[in-house]
């Protein structure tokens, strides 16, 4: 869409737009990324053996 | 107005040979003629495709006064603009304006009404006492985001 000529009016909406939507996408892959090593350890650093 | 513009050509057609060497005759055909390819301009402006950016543009162009805004904006007031003189460029600024309507409508409707109403869940995990997680219907959110950023480069 921003490659086209007819874009000009809305240009400026449509860059905005990409940067939040992307923001968004790497915001979303970090916290699964977290998330996931999270819920795989926190048993273990929780459990009573290793918490000693 | 299309009708009306094209039986008063056939009849200019049918008016008896003598006459067509007149003065009269001649300016009457030119003003028919002129007339037939004023209107399909005279659409294309009144199109909902058609923004203030666009008779800006116009106005610009033609160095005339345009009331878009007015309430009270008629036909009268758009003819007296010499449409004609500024036909192809008239015609480039209607065909664009289409091609943008389009493209805001995509943008408005697919898009930003979709991001307007979209749902993130974040869901609660074991000992948590606050919702942390991200779940459901994350994979559907980043396959729309991704779907989109592309839609929009």
């Amino acid at each position: 869409m921003n490659a086209m000529r007819y874009v000009t009016p809305f240009k400026s909406v449509v860059t905005e737009k990409i940067g939040l939507l992307s923001d968004v996408q790497d915001i979303i892959e970090k916290w699964l990324k977290v998330q996931n090593l999270w819920t795989n350890l926190v048993s273990v650093f929780t459990s009573r053996d290793i918490a000693k | 107005m299309n009708e009306q513009i094209e039986v008063f050509g056939k009849d200019c057609t049918k008016l008896p040979g003598v006459l067509k060497s007149w003065d009269a005759y001649k300016e009457l055909k030119q003003e028919i003629d002129d007339m037939t390819e004023i209107i399909p301009l005279v659409w294309a402006l009144a199109k909902p495709s058609i923004r203030p950016r666009h008779w800006e543009e116009i106005i610009q162009m033609t160095n005339e006064d345009i009331p878009f805004a007015s309430e009270t904006f008629n036909l009268s007031q758009l003819l007296s603009v010499p449409l004609l003189q500024f036909k192809d460029d008239i015609e480039d600024i209607t065909e664009s304006a289409d091609k943008q309507l389009k493209l805001e409508k995509q943008l408005n409707e697919d898009i930003t009404l979709h991001w307007d109403t979209a749902e993130l869940e974040i869901k609660t995990w074991k000992g948590v006492d606050v919702p942390c997680t991200l779940g459901g219907n994350i994979q559907d959110i980043q396959e729309k985001l991704e779907e989109h950023v592309v839609a929009l480069n």
